[in-house]
């Protein structure tokens, strides 16, 4: 072989090798790049995904705050560098006051200022790189940097700092530092939606945190164990309004009564007759007997009771009686589309963490199981429900069955000032139930007012509706008190759910907060 | 004076010089702007005098170009603008990563002595005789060095001892300086002893015939000390580059019959290796890292070395520089995130060894590409006077595959390396990379060719 071929052939080897790269480089940027983003805009998902890669699906998911630290170091690096052109957007009430805001501190750095510790819960709070990763500034995050909008991209691409947009709530400030002052040194959460649109007007959860030192290091720690595990400093980062699961006491008869009344079960004119009571040195209390256990009654003195007086004075038995003889799927299927143990897809979308509400262990056990069902039909059972759920059950029937979703964002406003009001948040889930039905319901919720166990509830001037409830904990603990109901003034309405644990009866705990939560609203 | 029509012999190169000039002019007005522009300044602050730099960079061309001219020179008009516009592209990422300090820096130390050394060879082609003549010396002095570096090199902040520091002078890198040694030895003895070698060449299976090994042994005891000197430097990428040099001269100068020959005495080279490896302790820890990072650089495995855990692991030991240079290529795109716009700070060394993840991210894949085939032309216009030149000219073909086979060998390794199709090694890209004596070295390389260029009469191809 010649030299000039020897030749040859180590450049070929040369022209395979460079050709070898340039694929090599194409590989990368252009089918690699999809999977292996240099910016992580929402480090929560980036550090969950690459968390997946070497995580045993078997294995229960770890906590995506700990996957941050996940995240590769160079993803980090660049997303802190694009972030630190961006002005975050600010969050503000309906009236204009505002809520959260990037500020500058003395060291120049930018901060995330909350100005309301009571919305800590809805808003949330964002990572020290000012990437949301709870609350709204979670679920808004990419409408906060301003990242989903055109002219911001374009701003990007040509490397100009951009600002987000702003977040105008529907919470009414005023509002929301009422609610927040009642559960001054208590553990619950009151929510107040307004009866239409579904608007949420304020959203209160104690214990809370500040937000604005959150992340500081042993802040958490501290506030955990500066208590010793007293009832009201438990889980304070959790929003009680929309991720804690309580039982909902009588307050789940509401739900009984839509069924039983719609499926034509019962109507106004039923009589129940309890037969006669048991008598204790304690008093004495009615019981409804089934499948070998019994119910007992202890709300009410009168032997026989029609259907708005069962439900205006709560009656065990009544409702007991409804549960047990109501075909279980009906049962099943009214308290699904109500938000009891959804089935996959039919979550209520809400735009902040939220947990859907619990029918049974195990549903389908609902089904043989007659004494379960009669139990859980007067709010005992195995039932959970959160208490923005309590106020959506409310909130179909004041509006006829229609369910204005609640929302939490009124508009987004542009740094440009433009205002989008049409956001994808305007939901409404139809037909939940007839709505002569929702009619009779709401007679009979204004009628515990009236005349039933709900009558501290009662506003002078505002048609006021709804439910007590007093969920029983077992043992010596106070029981939770509920209370769920609307006012209405003339076009104006407002639904109000309100849970104080360990407050006793529902009626004398929750009634004054909403006879003066509905009052400040609708006057 | 020049004759008229010597004026017009070289209108391709000065056109594509030209060119180069208004790149490199545009390059650095670009990386001021966008640095102005960041900092909030009128835009045309200091714009002047961005434009120094490449002012100078075009004056050392044009004296090139004019001292081409005036030798007459037709022939070979593609290496120099292809050099220049690799230089130039390297340049403005240098400028805009190390600024002035930098772009002087690389132009002082680098460029300037480079082009003056080739310049000398180019007016004085004959000159190319003294460096056959000192062969031996020549490689004997590149040895010395790199001895020196390895016993009394400063160690720099990788744990690599890279450079000399030789009392007032400034610190050099000596390994450029080696391996330009090697090559020159190799021509040197290839040319001496290969018809000879051809002669006594062994047969085995009656086809595969290898030259005898007493023919191949000088080369290889270089390379062994020159291994061991550089292992000690820990520049495992030089050895690599070694390796590579020796085998294909070895297959470019000797009458061998099938390929196969060259995978032997690569196989010898790699016994060779393998005797290296054995004798330190450190490498084989270093190595299997770097094989694991190149397997997979966002690796969660803990990170050993010599079997003890370093609490850290393959992702934040030697899989992060691969990981800033994947996420640099992909931040770059097709386009590129802008001159002065991308963050390639963040990659580390990334105004020498991995400057070509710099200039991806901030210049695109499509210049990416563009050097890469550069690289391809400046080898392939080697190759091609190496072929040119008359048969019996052995030692300056030689020399040339040489030059060739040693930038390439510098790419494979160092672009390999960033695109993660190879274990990662830090070499210098040739022209491109931040390094005084590489650049110097590079250059005078070339202008070795542009002299022996000379030899070649003008005829169509």
């Amino acid at each position: 072989m010649s030299f000039e071929r020897r030749l040859g052939l180590l450049g070929g080897i040369v022209l395979v090798v460079l050709t070898l790269f340039s694929l090599r480089l194409v590989y990368w940027q252009l089918i690699r790049a999809t999977d292996l983003e240099p910016v992580a805009i929402n480090p929560i998902r980036a550090a969950a995904e690459y968390a997946d890669r070497d995580v045993d699906p078997e294995e229960p998911q770890p906590d995506p705050f700990q996957n941050l630290e996940r995240l590769p170091q160079p993803v980090l690096q660049r997303t802190i560098a694009l972030l630190n052109g961006i002005t975050r957007g600010g969050i503000y009430d309906r009236n204009g006051q505002m809520l959260a805001s990037d500020q500058i501190d003395a060291e120049g750095n930018r901060r995330r200022i909350y100005s309301d510790l009571s919305l800590a819960h809805v808003t949330g709070y964002t990572s020290a790189l000012r990437t949301g990763l709870t609350g709204l500034e979670l679920s808004y995050n990419e409408t906060l940097l301003g990242t989903n909008r055109l002219d911001a991209q374009l701003s990007l691409a040509m490397h100009q700092p951009i600002t987000g947009s702003d977040l105008i709530l529907t919470i009414d400030e005023g509002l929301q530092q009422q609610a927040a002052a009642y559960l001054v040194d208590k553990a619950g959460a009151i929510v107040v939606l307004d009866g239409h649109s579904g608007a949420v007007l304020a959203m209160a959860s104690a214990p809370g945190f500040d937000p604005n030192h959150v992340l500081d290091e042993g802040y958490a720690a501290g506030l955990l164990n500066n208590c010793n595990g007293a009832p009201t400093c438990v889980a304070p980062f959790i929003n009680r309004s929309t991720q804690a699961l309580y039982s909902p006491g009588s307050t789940f008869k509401t739900v009984i009564l839509i069924a039983a009344l719609d499926t034509g079960q019962v109507n106004p004119q039923t009589i129940f007759d309890f037969g006669e009571p048991v008598v204790t040195a304690n008093g004495q209390y009615f019981v409804y007997e089934v499948d070998g256990g019994i119910i007992p009654d202890p709300n009410h003195k009168e032997n026989r009771l029609d259907l708005p007086m069962s439900y205006a004075k709560s009656a065990n038995a009544a409702f007991a009686r409804i549960g047990a003889e109501m075909a279980p799927d009906t049962f099943i299927n009214y308290a699904q589309r109500l938000g009891f143990s959804p089935p996959e897809g039919k979550v209520f979308p809400i735009e902040i963490e939220f947990i859907p509400s619990q029918l049974a262990n195990n549903v389908d056990e609902l089904r043989s199981n007659n004494l379960l069902r009669a139990a859980t039909a007067i709010g005992q059972g195995e039932l959970l429900i959160t208490p923005l759920n309590n106020a959506m059950i409310v909130q179909a029937v004041l509006n006829d069955g229609d369910l204005p979703v609640p929302y939490l964002v009124q508009a987004v406003r542009a740094p440009d000032g433009t205002l989008n009001e049409r956001l994808p948040n305007r939901r409404t889930v139809s037909n939940l139930m007839k709505t002569s039905t929702a009619q009779l319901v709401r007679d009979m919720m204004q009628l515990v007012v009236q005349d039933g166990a709900g009558r501290i509830a009662a506003v002078e001037g505002l048609t006021v509706g709804g439910k007590t409830g007093t969920a029983q904990l077992g043992g010596d603990a106070a029981p939770h008190a509920w209370f769920a109901g609307y006012a209405e003034n003339g076009d104006r309405a407002v639904v109000i759910s309100i849970i104080i644990e360990n407050g006793g009866s529902g009626a004398s705990a929750g009634g004054p907060i909403f006879a003066q939560l509905a009052a400040s609203a609708l006057k | 004076m020049l004759h008229p029509k010597r004026w017009v012999a070289r209108t391709g190169e000065s056109a594509a010089l030209l060119m180069t000039l208004v790149i490199l002019g545009l390059g650095f007005v670009l990386v001021t702007a966008a640095g102005n522009l960041r900092a909030g300044r009128p835009l045309d602050t200091s714009l002047l005098s961005a434009l120094l730099p490449p002012l100078v960079t075009g004056l050392t061309l044009l004296g090139l170009h004019l001292l081409l001219l005036w030798r007459g020179v037709a022939v070979e008009q593609v290496l120099l603008p292809a050099v220049a516009v690799i230089f130039a592209l390297g340049l403005i990422i240098i400028w805009r990563l190390r600024g002035d300090e930098g772009a002087w820096q690389q132009i002082t130390r680098g460029w300037l002595p480079g082009a003056l050394l080739s310049a000398v060879l180019i007016a004085r082609p004959r000159w190319m005789e003294y460096i056959r003549k000192s062969a031996v010396w020549i490689s004997g002095v590149g040895l010395f060095l790199t001895a020196l570096t390895a016993l009394f090199g400063a160690v720099d902040e990788t744990g690599a001892r890279l450079a000399l520091k030789l009392g007032p002078l400034p610190a050099i890198q000596t390994s450029e300086i080696l391996k330009v040694s090697l090559i020159i030895f190799l021509a040197w003895y290839i040319d001496r002893e290969g018809a000879a070698a051809e002669g006594r060449a062994i047969t085995l299976f009656g086809r595969l015939r290898l030259p005898a090994v007493r023919y191949f042994m000088p080369g290889a005891l270089f390379v062994g000390m020159a291994s061991l000197a550089l292992v000690r430097m820990s520049d495992y990428g030089a050895v690599l580059i070694l390796g590579l040099l020796f085998v294909a001269m070895l297959y470019a100068g000797f009458e061998t019959r099938t390929f196969l020959t060259v995978a032997a005495i690569g196989a010898g080279f790699a016994v060779l290796a393998g005797l290296v490896i054995a004798t330190t302790w450190e490498l084989p820890a270093t190595i299997q890292n770097r094989y694991l990072a190149f397997m997979n650089p966002w690796s969660s495995a803990p990170l050993l070395i010599n079997g003890q855990p370093t609490g850290l692991t393959i992702a934040e030991g030697p899989g992060y520089q691969i990981q800033q240079a994947v996420y640099a290529i992909i931040a770059g795109g097709v386009t590129g995130a802008g001159l002065g716009f991308g963050v390639p700070q963040f990659v580390p060394l990334a105004h020498s060894d991995f400057i070509f993840a710099a200039i991806l991210e901030e210049m695109g894949g499509g210049i990416g590409l563009a050097i890469l085939t550069l690289y391809g032309v400046i080898l392939l216009r080697l190759f091609r006077i190496a072929i040119l030149l008359p048969h019996n000219q052995v030692f300056e073909r030689l020399l040339l595959t040489g030059i060739g086979v040693h930038f390439f060998a510098q790419v494979l390794v160092m672009v390999g390396g960033t695109l993660n199709l190879m274990p990662l090694t830090g070499v210098t890209l040739p022209f491109l990379s931040l390094g005084g004596m590489a650049v110097l070295v590079n250059l005078l390389e070339v202008g070795l060719a542009l002299a022996l260029a000379q030899r070649l009469e003008v005829r169509p191809l």
